[in-house]
């Protein structure tokens, strides 16, 4: 199988939940989410590890979640733990070099992030002890 | 903009940051009756503030920016005042030393010497907090909160240290840094 992207693993799961990659970059678009009702159909797809307005989102049970910033040790990471939701931290495509900088300007890497998973149907596959990756289904 | 009063603030940001919260949730969190906080839930979910689903609550944007111009208004004085600028430098270095106990103590599977170092930093955090409490008296409740779910742990329900559907001192936790940076006015980057 390839994949599109990998990351830190949050936590070893056999867990492998797929659905419609979903760019949450606000609070109004996690409650546009909710409202919808169609929360479980999507993998979250957000730009940090710290994301708190996420966590509505992650009580409501969210099925899966990609960040492009941020460690497992994070309070996202905690709580991906606790109820225990396949989580891919820090997340880069495999066909690129680009890497997300700490304290650096990361707007093109995040921006080719967005562009290549919003949208598109992905399985996340978190077995491994320390990478997390992301399959393209469609 | 909706200008709140005392008590819908602190209805209004017990809802902010416990995110999708029950009333009694709230009420717990915040030290008032059901009562009082099911009637100021209602209203502003009738006045577009606040979402309500499955009996939780969530903040709407214009719910969120009441919020934040309470605490730009009431903590103007703050956000220039050394010791409390200072006290959040302090916190920020048990805040990192905090996060990574939680993270350590799940992956060790409750491990109680990893859980003994995570109980003496909340009790650092709520001795620290004494020093906040004559400026912010609420911050009383993060005390009375934090005591309650250490001594749930002590006496071995292990789920008060960081289950997220209870009032665990790793959801306190996380509320309270929020809060603080709300009140400093500092963005979430930590």
């Amino acid at each position: 199988m390839s994949y599109v992207a990998e990351g830190y693993n949050s936590f070893e799961t056999k867990k492998s939940p797929s659905g419609i990659v979903k760019y949450l970059p606000d609070p109004k678009s996690v409650i546009a989410l909710i409202q919808s009702g169609k929360l479980k159909e999507h993998i979250l797809l957000v730009q940090g590890g710290t994301t708190t307005f996420l966590a509505p989102a992650l009580s409501m049970g969210a099925i899966g979640v990609i960040t492009m910033s941020g460690a497992p040790e994070s309070h996202l990471g905690i709580l991906s733990r606790e109820f225990q939701m396949p989580c891919v931290m820090t997340a880069y495509l495999t066909e690129s070099d680009a890497r997300y900088v700490t304290g650096g300007n990361n707007e093109a890497h995040f921006a080719a992030m967005i562009k290549a998973l919003d949208g598109k149907k992905v399985q996340l596959h978190c077995e491994d002890r320390e990478t997390g990756r992301v399959a393209l289904l469609s | 903009m909706t200008v709140l009063s005392e008590q819908e603030f602190l209805v209004l940001n017990g809802a902010h940051l416990k995110k999708m919260a029950t009333a009694k949730e709230v009420a717990s969190a915040i030290g008032l009756d059901v009562e009082q906080v099911e009637v100021a839930l209602g209203e502003a979910v009738a006045s577009g503030l606040v979402m309500a689903a499955e009996g939780r609550h969530l903040l709407l944007p214009e719910g969120t920016n009441a919020v934040q111009e309470y605490y730009r208004s009431a903590y103007e004085a703050l956000r220039s005042n050394d010791l409390v600028l200072g006290w959040y430098d302090r916190f920020e270095i048990i805040n990192e030393q905090f996060i990574k106990q939680v993270s350590e103590w799940q992956s060790a599977d409750g491990d109680a010497r990893v859980q003994s170092r995570l109980i003496k930093t909340v009790e650092r955090l709520t001795k620290n907090l004494q020093e906040l409490t004559p400026l912010i008296s609420r911050y009383e409740t993060y005390t009375d909160r934090f005591n309650a779910s250490v001594a749930r742990i002590d006496q071995g329900d292990k789920d008060f240290v960081c289950k997220p559907t209870i009032d665990s001192v790793h959801n306190i936790w996380f509320e309270f840094h929020e809060d603080i940076l709300s009140v400093i006015g500092r963005p979430r980057d930590t």
